[in-house]
């Protein structure tokens, strides 16, 4: 499982840079998304890909019973999300007005 | 829970929503009157911690690893005065210079945003946090940019969108390694757990992480090119704003993780630190000296003293990192001073081209002179306070023994006056076209005169500012302080 998240990861950034690199367009924004994806995947799998083990506190035990799915990373990557949405739904935007042949660009130029 | 702490954060993410509710002719005073509170209590907190030393506040009362805290040391405070400083003189001269379009668009709640960013960047002791407070303040400068956009912006905007969304997931996915390496997010914390680890690979891709986002963000050689790209597209009171505080809050960064996390890196970055220190002043200020723009000229500058403020964490000694203290805070100042008198210029004279003008200082003799106390000061001329801050930096190298630094700093300072002189010679001296205009208003060259005051003070008291910034330095290199004040103030 974690081997293939790892792979998944890499491959995402990959695509991700290489878009990213193309000189115009709205490629561009696609790879911020993909490249955002792989992040927080990576994130996302820091402590180790656990199944089914929610960190949960049986009545009795004073914390949950290792392996337990870490729940900070899973925080972070909820946060991350969020801001990354924000940011990718600016980048589209901008991405998307500055496309040369823009109708909107030469008209203000 | 210490109020003084939290209270710069809280007052302008405040002021930036009551004015984005209110109606738009009442924006400009509530923006003056957040930023006004903001200064006062920027001041508040530097005097407690100047007197009782680092404070420290567990936000909604969790220690970490469950809380995030926020710790103000000696640095951090004056990083949040400058921060309030600049903040209240482009505040001044955006009411100034701002549309009705500009203010119905909200561009003083996203001023006030983007402090409010800068702040907790600052101030934070959680390295999740420090992402986040990044955010705020990328995501204020995006919108910042293109706000009442012409042709010429949406392409600068992209320019510096792009490296800044790279370096944000750089420092996110270094962040979430070093989550997975130390199971804490607390600097402190995670700082104590990398000295067990020792000096792994996995620590130094972390680090090189962390580094190389930091970099971006400070706009340090080889990738300073979005700067210079896109700066000069901005209004000069925004590029002001900008070139003061962001890519300085990049470098405070680096300063604070490689002192407090990883110092254990610093051992191999060091003398690359150094390298690029040294390739970011000259890259830096040969693009400026090439320019024929006066923000275009002086945006290249932002990235060559960038070099300079590096050379402190490259030798890492009290000294070094005083420098660099005290460099930062001269050279945010003397900075956003000069491109405010940009704006000026570009405002009366409808344009920066410094092949187009000419005379300024017979026209508008005050406004030269500020410019020419800060371009001095800047430059390092003695007694102004650039000149204590090329001293100390030359001074460190040389008790380093890093003489190729010393000289390429030397060299640098000395190309930094051609390049002032240059802008004096063609823009503020010689035959002006047109020699009719009055002068420009005095409440117009308020913000610009309380900078070069502090440019001025900054030299003449050179002694009790130094004083601070090395204890800033100092307390900076121990770190006990500054874990000591996380654990009084646990609840």
């Amino acid at each position: 499982m974690a081997t293939w998240l790892a792979l998944l990861c890499g491959l995402l950034a990959t695509v991700g840079t290489r878009l990213m690199l193309r000189p115009k367009g709205p490629g561009r924004a696609l790879g911020i998304v993909l490249l955002g994806l792989a992040v927080n995947l990576l994130v996302f799998t820091m402590t180790g890909a656990v199944h089914g083990r929610a960190p949960l506190v049986e009545p009795g035990a004073s914390s949950p019973e290792p392996p337990y799915a870490d729940p900070v990373p899973q925080a972070l990557v909820l946060t991350a999300i969020v801001i990354g949405f924000a940011l990718q739904a600016f980048a589209l935007v901008l991405l998307v007005l500055r496309a040369p042949n823009d109708p909107d660009e030469e008209a203000q130029s | 829970m210490n109020a003084f702490v939290v209270a710069p954060i809280l007052i302008l993410l405040a002021a930036g929503i009551v004015t984005q509710l209110a109606p738009v002719r009442w924006r400009r005073g509530i923006f003056v009157a957040g930023v006004t509170l903001h200064l006062v209590s920027a001041v508040f907190l530097f005097a407690q911690v100047e007197q009782s030393g680092p404070q420290a506040v567990h936000l909604g009362g969790w220690e970490a690893p469950l809380g995030i805290a926020l710790v103000a040391d000696l640095l951090a405070a004056v990083l949040v005065l400058l921060t309030a400083l600049l903040g209240f003189a482009v505040t001044l001269a955006l009411t100034r210079s701002s549309t009705h379009e500009d203010l119905r668009a909200g561009v003083p709640a996203l001023v006030c945003f983007l402090l409010a960013g800068v702040d907790a960047a600052f101030l934070t002791a959680d390295l999740f946090h420090l992402y986040v407070a990044f955010e705020i303040l990328l995501l204020a400068s995006f919108v910042l940019f293109v706000v009442g956009c012409d042709g010429e912006r949406p392409r600068a905007a992209a320019r510096y969108l792009l490296p800044a969304v790279l370096s944000s997931m750089l420092l996110l996915a270094g962040v979430g390694l070093l989550y997975g390496l130390t199971g804490t997010l607390s600097m402190t914390d995670a700082g104590a757990r990398i000295a067990a680890l020792g000096s792994t690979p996995a620590v130094g891709v972390v680090a090189a992480m962390l580094a190389v986002s930091f970099a971006l963000k400070a706009a340090a050689f080889p990738v300073f090119a979005w700067l210079p790209a896109s700066y000069p597209a901005v209004p000069s009171e925004l590029a002001a704003l900008f070139s003061g505080l962001l890519t300085k809050v990049g470098v405070y960064a680096l300063v604070r993780v490689f002192t407090l996390v990883l110092p254990g890196e610093l051992e191999w970055m060091g003398t690359l630190l150094l390298i690029v220190a040294g390739a970011t002043m000259v890259f830096g200020v040969l693009g400026a000296l090439a320019q024929w723009g006066m923000q275009r000229l002086l945006t290249f500058h932002v990235v060559s003293q960038v070099g300079y403020l590096l050379v402190g964490l490259g030798i890492g000694t009290v000294g070094a990192l005083a420098a660099t203290v005290y460099y930062l805070f001269h050279n945010s100042v003397a900075k956003t001073s000069l491109l405010l008198t940009t704006g000026q210029v570009r405002r009366r004279h409808g344009t920066d081209e410094l092949r187009n003008l000419g005379g300024i200082a017979r026209t508008d003799p005050w406004l030269a002179a500020f410019f020419l106390i800060a371009a001095l000061g800047l430059a390092g001329i003695p007694p102004l306070s650039g000149f204590w801050a090329k001293l100390l930096v030359l001074d460190s190298a040389a008790e380093a023994g890093s003489w190729a630094i010393l000289g390429v700093a030397a060299a640098v300072g000395v190309l930094t006056l051609l390049s002032m002189a240059k802008i004096w010679t063609t823009a503020f001296w010689g035959e002006g076209a047109e020699g009719r205009r009055a002068g420009t208003g005095l409440l117009a060259l308020l913000p610009t005169f309380l900078l070069v005051l502090v440019v001025v003070g900054l030299g003449l008291f050179a002694g009790p500012a130094l004083a601070i910034a090395e204890r800033a330095a100092a307390d900076l290199l121990d770190g006990t302080a500054y874990v000591d004040a996380l654990r009084r103030a646990a609840p």
